[in-house]
């Protein structure tokens, strides 16, 4: 006599040794990326606080760091731990970064002078403990695979957030980081379009496009193209001289002007 | 008065074999040719002591044999009292291999005697040495227990009385070969027919005297307690040098390691007796007939643990350039500081925090070189490019603060930000058509001081510019109409 399938699939599923991978345990261990867009498409509501995430993007100055500042400040703040840069490609600005909320007192910049030794420097400083997060920026070209999934499980050793920023080249080739996201620019300013490459719980997901904190243009087009009709004229006086003719006062407060 | 006697009775070996960079190879101590001292794996290989040297070679080829270092057996007594001086604060040596200590004032620190005698043998088996431990009311009668292994019952905390009942009881049965009387009046009692001390106890004094002289009785009378016996107390060094010499002179980093461990369990072992910590230590590597070359490390906060050391030492060591072969090699304290222990919490907060922070700066400064870390600070200036400036990383990390529950942190806000995550160190030419504008200008005048016409103050009009690449960029138009990249909105 056959049992009433619904009955027999509820019992398989029911069994102890089947794994359903809707049926992920979230990390606890996360920390709020500080952007409720971001939260929700990951399954643990945040980035990983023992982990390795890659962040992919063609060029600099897009708004990675600006994705991790959120982050980055509440790990600073919270923890008596370092933040450490390896091999950062410019240097990262202090007024900027206690502006973002950042405690400049506790990060550390470092400054290796080969492949090897900047490898050997980020696996220390994930691996060690001593660093709530590690950010590290390597030649893409010499980075292997086996180098990443070290790098992973150090991370979690040591139970940092470690970031790995690669180009958008590397999308295409495997790697063992749990999160992989890739960043492109967006059509607005002061906006960012990400697209998960690789997430824990889920599936890659499309392209969407989020509002970046520390919003840098405030200003309406109007009002930028007033203040520039008055810097040019003000640029073609030679110095010294009276002004050509009274300037009305302006209406919008200039930034630290003429 | 509770006295402990120390005796090491392989020291003439054990000193010679620190020079060896192997432990197991069988080694033997010689005088006259005739094998007095030998090491475990001699024995277990089955040579006996009083055998001949030549036979000894012939059970073991792979034997090595020293003759008595007298110099280096001092020596290397003179640095065990040192370390010693963590248990007790009077110690003397007594020539040629045993230190007493007076440690009636440390029974209560290390719980009790056994918790004493138990730390003491550690400790030397830490520094290679074998001992035999005798615990007696007088400094002399603690020696004869020592030298004839004589094991008696004492009490965990025993009293005067106890030990100086005990003492003389196990005293009466040892022989009279452990004891300090010249051998030729322990011949002249062994034709009397008395061979132990407990014999001589029973004879009447003034006999004793007439007999053997003063000198005896005043032996037993210090060895039985009945006259004080005040010795010499060492006084501790003020820094640690410390130096091992080998039998051939080695040529590879892998083979350093060994002597440079025992080297650092020395300096550490010294540190915590003293209750010092060390900033910055010395290594020199010695070859023969040139020139030592020296590494020095240094740490960024007192250091006592013997494993840090060892393992800072060892990552600057990778990236040295020795000398083809080493014959010696060195190690001293250069800078020291008192040491501070840090108490932990009761319920420690970070679950992480296995290694110290200042232990990842010495790494990257010993493997990277020194300007290798560093962080960042606020400047007060307005121009950009002095308006932050780089520190020495902020050590104020590594103190243990307890965590902060009141004063919130900077709460992120969506507060306008005008200056750039990232900052070039060069201002990088740009085309004005790359660039689309979107908020400014902002003045920055760099110093009418700074520039080379005092009637043109260089100043720059900055912008935020979005690049025909995507970026968010920090642009400036100088004087002259040129635009320039400064940094990156990241």
């Amino acid at each position: 006599m056959a049992d009433h399938p619904v009955a027999t699939v509820q019992a398989l599923l029911a069994h102890p040794d089947l794994w359903r991978a809707g049926r992920i345990e979230p990390n606890t261990q996360t920390i709020t990326t500080g952007y409720p867009v971001l939260d929700s498409l990951l399954a643990d509501r945040g980035w990983p606080k023992a982990g390795l995430v890659e962040l992919l993007s063609a060029q600099l100055g897009i708004g990675e760091l600006r994705l991790l500042g959120p982050a980055l400040a509440r790990l600073s703040v919270q923890e008596q731990r370092w933040i450490a840069w390896i091999n950062p490609p410019h240097i990262p600005y202090a007024p900027a970064l206690a502006e973002l909320g950042i405690d400049i007192s506790k990060v550390l910049l470092v400054q290796p002078k080969t492949y090897a030794d900047a490898l050997w420097a980020f696996e220390r400083a994930v691996k060690s403990g001593t660093c709530s997060a590690a950010l590290a920026w390597f030649d893409d070209a010499r980075l292997a695979a086996k180098d990443v999934r070290r790098l992973k499980l150090a991370a979690r050793r040591g139970g940092t957030l470690a970031v790995l920023f690669r180009p958008d080249t590397a999308a295409r080739r495997q790697s063992m980081a749990e999160l992989r996201i890739l960043l492109q620019q967006a059509s607005l300013p002061d906006r960012l379009s990400i697209e998960i490459l690789k997430r824990r719980g889920g599936w890659p997901t499309e392209r969407c496009s989020l509002e970046l904190a520390y919003r840098t243009t405030r200003v309406t087009r109007h009002e930028l193209r007033e203040q520039l009709t008055l810097w040019r004229a003000k640029s073609l006086c030679p110095i010294g001289a009276p002004p050509l003719c009274a300037l009305p006062a302006p209406q919008s407060a200039h930034a630290g002007g003429p | 008065m509770l006295w402990f006697c120390v005796e090491l009775p392989a020291l003439g070996l054990e000193v010679c074999a620190r020079r060896m960079p192997d432990e197991d190879i069988p080694a033997v101590l010689v005088q006259d040719n005739r094998v007095v001292v030998c090491n475990t794996p001699a024995s277990d290989s089955g040579i006996v002591i009083g055998c001949s040297l030549a036979t000894a070679h012939s059970i073991s080829h792979r034997l090595v044999h020293f003759s008595r270092d007298i110099a280096a057996e001092h020596e290397r007594l003179r640095f065990i009292a040192d370390a010693a001086y963590r248990f007790s604060a009077s110690i003397s040596i007594h020539e040629p291999s045993a230190i007493l200590l007076e440690v009636s004032g440390s029974l209560k620190l290390f719980g009790g005697l056994y918790g004493l005698k138990r730390g003491l043998i550690n400790l030397l088996g830490e520094l290679g040495h074998r001992t035999d431990i005798g615990i007696a009311h007088t400094p002399l009668a603690a020696l004869a227990l020592a030298r004839s292994k004589e094991n008696y019952e004492l009490p965990r905390w025993p009293t005067a009385h106890d030990v100086k009942t005990l003492a003389l009881e196990s005293l009466r049965r040892i022989s009279l070969r452990h004891t300090e009387c010249g051998s030729d009046i322990i011949e002249r009692f062994a034709s009397m027919g008395i061979e132990t001390l407990g014999q001589i106890f029973r004879l009447p004094t003034a006999e004793l005297g007439r007999r053997f002289g003063p000198k005896l009785l005043d032996y037993l009378e210090r060895l039985s307690g009945q006259r004080a016996d005040p010795r010499f107390c060492i006084t501790p060094a003020a820094s640690f040098t410390a130096e091992l010499n080998f039998l051939e002179s080695l040529s590879n980093k892998e083979s350093l390691a060994f002597p440079m461990q025992r080297l650092a369990q020395d300096l550490g072992n010294w540190l915590i007796s003293r209750q010092f910590g060390v900033l910055r230590i010395g290594w020199s590597f010695v070859p023969f007939n040139a020139d030592a070359v020296t590494m020095e490390v240094e740490f960024a906060e007192p250091q006592q643990n013997k494993q840090t050391l060892l393992s800072i030492s060892r990552l600057k060591l990778d990236a040295l350039d020795l000398p083809a072969e080493v014959l010696s090699i060195r190690l001293a304290s250069v800078r020291l500081a008192p040491w501070q222990a840090e108490s932990n919490f009761l319920f420690a907060r970070a679950e992480h925090s296995a290694h110290p922070p200042a232990e990842l700066i010495d790494q990257f400064k010993a493997r990277l070189g020194d300007g290798a870390c560093s962080g960042i600070a606020d400047n007060n200036n307005h121009r950009p490019e002095l308006a932050w400036r780089s520190t020495a990383p902020d050590m104020r990390l590594s103190k243990k603060q307890r965590p902060n529950t009141q004063t919130k942190g900077r709460e992120p806000q969506l507060a306008a930000t005008r200056r750039p995550l990232w900052l070039l160190k060069a201002p990088k030419p740009a085309l004005r058509r790359q660039l689309s504008l979107l908020r400014g200008p902002e003045r920055i005048d760099v110093g009418w001081w700074a520039s080379t016409n005092v009637y043109d103050p260089a100043h720059r009009d900055y912008f935020i510019a979005r690049h025909s690449d995507g970026s968010q960029c920090w642009v400036f138009a100088d004087r002259n109409g040129e635009w320039f990249i400064h940094g990156y909105f990241a």
